[in-house]
């Protein structure tokens, strides 16, 4: 067969589309709707669509990462290089098990998640230490208030002892690339390094809890290990725990303080109460979500548009795309603070529907309203020149020079 | 080295690396087939990108391999990419 260079419709690694996918996601909802990529994924961009992916746990599994990160590894077994520690670390991810064993593992770590007391005038009180450490007039928000943010809120409620959390960050920054599409050696040998890391740090919590807070959520998950897990799959789970609200909060925070600083009226428009926290905060999920891409696996055939779609292939699920789907949201481009919502794919649907939710809005808002009641301007002094991970899974800016203005 | 001649010699590379991959003979691989056609997936790409990437000190997009699917088109790419 013979082929020639074609236009490839699939391109969300290009760097217009890295710094704003949103025009590529419209092209893609409009004359694509269900797209065979050349990697041979079928992308999926209509709200309507993915929605029905992520509720139809009989037709659709997850766990596509892990999936590829075992074949990869033992792939690379045979080439002599070893990332067994991909796949152990991974082995527990809640979010990569399927029914019945999903359903037990949710439940196990539901329960305590539930129960904890999450207060959010503690999150204040981290925000105004972190606020104090800044430098008012020019700082960079992502490294002093995006990531130390979720990261000691995590922490606490987990129960990690908070001197240990600077170096577990990093780990956790490298291990959640693996929710990234495309990865090259050189990120595998990354990953592999710091799950290798993580997984000895939590395999030593899971073996002597006692160097925990009993209150949180970790010491209890061990003491009710009603699952009966291995010391190794216990360092799992948590590690997913640990590391599954800290990117994609972080991301969040960067992007909404982005949208209040260069839209000056929307920041005026929350800072006058005009809109409730909670429907602003719920409106800047949809407008820019952190998580962008979800994967599924279909296990029997399916047709979607008119196609038919055979079993075991990948597809991959836009929720930037969604949440602008002009089906659903009325001028899908304009962030409407009080927007009559049709809930946003933001964080999920379905039973893996984020764990974390309420305390990632809980992050979101204090900051909001803190930042919004201290301060009566963000300054952004990037010189209009943002930068964005190359992570297409999760959307993140790496850099915010912001000034606050009291 | 003439640009045509500079890509044969690539492509030759990736005969091998091809053949190599597949424990298939270098006879058997012809230039226009897909990479999919020859047995790769997007595990054994990962690797074969990295040969590339080490062989002619190129940086590749991992999206490289799908947007240009057969050993004349990739060639021609990492060609276009070498000063
Ligand atoms: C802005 C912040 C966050 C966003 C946008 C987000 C988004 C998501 C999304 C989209 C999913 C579904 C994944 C899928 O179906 O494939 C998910 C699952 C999950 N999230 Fe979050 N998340 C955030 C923060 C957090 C936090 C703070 C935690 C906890 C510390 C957390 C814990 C989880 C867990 C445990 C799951 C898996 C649930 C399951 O598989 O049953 N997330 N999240």
């Amino acid at each position: 067969m013979s082929v020639s260079t074609v236009f490839n419709l699939w391109r969300p690694l290009d760097a217009d589309v890295i710094a704003n996918p949103y025009p590529f996601y419209k092209q893609l909802q409009k004359e694509h709707p269900v797209y065979h990529a050349q990697t041979g994924e079928w992308i999926i961009s209509r709200y309507a669509d993915i929605k029905n992916i992520l509720g139809d746990k009989i037709r659709f599994k997850a766990g596509n990462r892990l999936q590829w990160m075992k074949h990869a590894t033992s792939y690379a077994k045979g080439k002599g290089l070893d990332y067994s520690n991909i796949p152990k670390t991974l082995q527990s991810f809640v979010l990569f098990k399927n029914p019945p064993q999903h359903t037990e593992y949710r439940k196990w770590i539901h329960r305590h998640w539930k129960e904890h007391p999450f207060v959010p005038g503690q999150i204040s009180g981290i925000i105004e230490q972190l606020l104090n450490n800044a430098i008012l007039s020019g700082f960079d928000f992502v490294s002093a208030i995006a990531k130390p943010l979720p990261l000691i809120a995590i922490s606490n409620i987990l129960g990690i002892p908070l001197k240990d959390s600077p170096q577990l960050k990093s780990w956790s920054y490298d291990v959640i690339k693996v929710m990234d599409l495309y990865l090259k050696v050189s990120d595998l040998q990354r990953i592999n390094v710091a799950a290798s890391n993580l997984l000895q740090y939590f395999t030593e919590i899971a073996k002597h809890p006692e160097v925990l807070d009993s209150n949180g959520i970790i010491y209890k998950l061990i003491s009710e290990n009603t699952l009966e897990l291995t010391d190794e799959q216990l360092a799992s789970a948590f590690i997913f725990l640990f590391i599954a609200g800290q990117e994609t909060s972080a991301a969040f925070l960067s992007t909404m303080m982005y949208h209040l600083g260069i839209d000056k009226e929307l920041f005026n428009d929350i800072a006058s109460g005009q809109a409730s926290l909670n429907a602003s905060v719920n409106e800047l999920f949809r407008f820019d979500p952190p998580v962008q891409l979800l994967g599924r696996i279909n296990t029997e055939l399916v047709e979607f548009n008119g196609l038919q779609i055979l079993p075991e292939s990948t597809f991959t699920l836009c929720i930037g795309a969604g949440n602008r789907d002009p089906e659903i949201y009325e001028n899908p481009e304009k962030i409407i603070l009080d927007r009559p919502q049709e809930t946003s794919l933001a964080f999920g649907y379905g039973i893996h529907r984020c764990l974390g939710e309420s305390m990632a809005l809980d992050l979101a808002k204090s900051t909001l309203s803190y930042i919004s009641s201290h301060y009566r301007e963000i300054k952004i002094s990037n010189n209009l020149k943002f930068e964005w991970e190359k992570n297409i899974s999760i959307r993140r800016l790496k850099s915010l020079e912001v000034s606050l203005k009291k | 080295m003439g640009k045509d001649n500079q890509q044969i010699v690539i492509e030759r590379y990736f005969v091998k690396l091809v053949a190599n991959e597949m424990y298939g003979s270098i006879d058997e691989i012809k230039i226009d087939d897909t990479f999919h056609a020859l047995g790769f997936d997007s595990i054994s790409a990962v690797f074969f990108m990295e040969k590339i990437e080490h062989e002619y000190k190129v940086t590749l997009s991992p999206l490289c391999f799908w947007d240009y699917p057969t050993i004349r088109l990739l060639a021609g790419y990492v060609q276009s990419l070498i000063k």
